[in-house]
């Protein structure tokens, strides 16, 4: 009796477990919308590229040195918190590689408006600090890491934070702070394209 | 016996975790599945044409709102587009009303059922739109019955799904407005979404 007992015990605790990882991770489809928490709303539009050399508005943005690549990841997102963000921390797009036990953590080394390469009058953004972000706005903003290529599953973990601390007024708009629950996702990328040859490369857990 | 009340205990955690996960697990989903919490507390519609009585006014809207980039020549400034609102004013107490104060008119903007921003009342946009429908300018007196068509603008974000008008109509003198009404408005008709580009004239 004791020990179907037990049995039956370790069983749910077993599902549990399940249950708890099950949720916390996406794989990501480029072109589909996510709700992260309910404070963001976030689209991968293209797929996860690989590049030895980022050219941005005629200039070269970045190269990858021996044993690297450049990671550019293109997120679009929109703000659905009440609050105004005055740029974003380092940490808020953190991406992540992995080779058996082993996990790296990237920070962007570019952080700019998509559009930016075509001299757009909205593309102002060159840092991820300089993003002011108010309420119901979306940015499309390219990613770029500099990245070890031997690494695998790559994940991009997204927890958007302030750099310094959110305002309530924009323009002539005026915000009520509101508790929302914050945007802490991981996204899981399982293909990944060579934008210099086209290769995509499929990643299976 | 001790183990007995340990297999209940994680029975309940067991379940309690099942029901609150979903919840709290919820960390990213697709937005089609994304139910937004109940947030309650919007007003109701006041469609086209309903009257709605505030003290000695009488307010109806006069068609659905416009969002737009221009208001009768003047192009709003960086990613603002105008909401051109057309109202009705009528007079029903037994004297003349007296011009309305801007801060009579708020409108806030709602997104998957929350309020997000207020934005206050823009008279010289509101009295451009009025002059180019050939309308009277919100600064007038209302006489006995008359009712006074005007249009009222306000210079906002055009993101939001839904937008919420509170007229307190307050005269020069008042410190407080006599009453207050607060109702959605109906769906507003989209214009010239794309922003401008660089160089175009800005208010």
């Amino acid at each position: 009796m004791k020990k179907q007992l037990i049995a039956a015990a370790l069983f749910l605790l077993f599902l549990t477990a399940v249950s708890v990882s099950a949720d916390s991770v996406v794989q990501v489809t480029h072109g589909v919308s996510y709700m992260c928490g309910d404070s963001f709303e976030i689209i991968f539009p293209d797929q996860l590229a690989t590049a030895s050399q980022v050219t941005r508005a005629s200039s070269v943005q970045a190269e990858a040195g021996v044993d690297e690549r450049l990671m550019m990841v293109r997120i679009s997102f929109r703000n659905l918190t009440s609050s105004v963000f005055n740029g974003f921390t380092s940490d808020s797009f953190l991406l992540t590689g992995h080779v058996r036990d082993r996990s790296m953590s990237y920070q962007p080394i570019i952080f700019q408006s998509y559009d930016y390469a075509y001299g757009s009058s909205g593309s102002t953004v060159t840092s991820a600090g300089s993003l002011i972000m108010p309420p119901l706005r979306q940015e499309d903003i390219l990613l770029v890491y500099r990245v070890n290529p031997v690494l695998i599953n790559w994940e991009l973990h997204v927890a958007p934070r302030s750099a310094s601390e959110p305002s309530y007024e924009f323009e002539n708009a005026r915000y009520e702070p509101a508790e929302i629950q914050p945007c802490d996702g991981i996204f899981r990328f399982t293909t990944i394209r060579n934008a210099e040859t086209g290769e995509i490369i499929y990643y299976d857990r | 016996m001790k183990i007995r009340h340990c297999i209940l205990f994680l029975t309940v955690l067991f379940c309690f975790l099942q029901i609150s996960l979903p919840v709290r697990a919820s960390d990213v989903v697709l937005t089609r599945d994304y139910r937004p919490p109940e947030a309650g507390g919007l007003p109701d519609v006041l469609y086209a044409g309903m009257p709605m009585d505030c003290g000695p006014y009488q307010i109806r809207v006069m068609g659905q709102p416009v969002l737009t980039k221009s208001n009768n020549g003047m192009i709003a400034s960086k990613d603002m587009n105008f909401l051109i609102i057309r109202i009705g004013l009528t007079n029903i107490d037994d004297k003349t009303l007296g011009w309305l104060l801007p801060d009579s008119f708020l409108v806030e903007e709602v997104f998957n059922g929350r309020v997000y921003g207020t934005y206050t009342f823009n008279t010289i946009m509101s009295a451009k739109a009025a002059s180019g429908f050939n309308l009277p300018a919100f600064f007038k007196p209302i006489k006995p019955g008359e009712t006074m068509q005007t249009a009222i603008v306000f210079k906002a974000y055009p993101g939001a799904q839904e937008w919420i008008l509170t007229f307190s109509p307050k005269h020069f003198g008042d410190e407080e407005a006599e009453c207050s009404v607060r109702f959605r408005l109906p769906p507003a008709v989209i214009q010239n979404w794309y922003a401008m580009s660089e160089g175009e004239a800005e208010e």
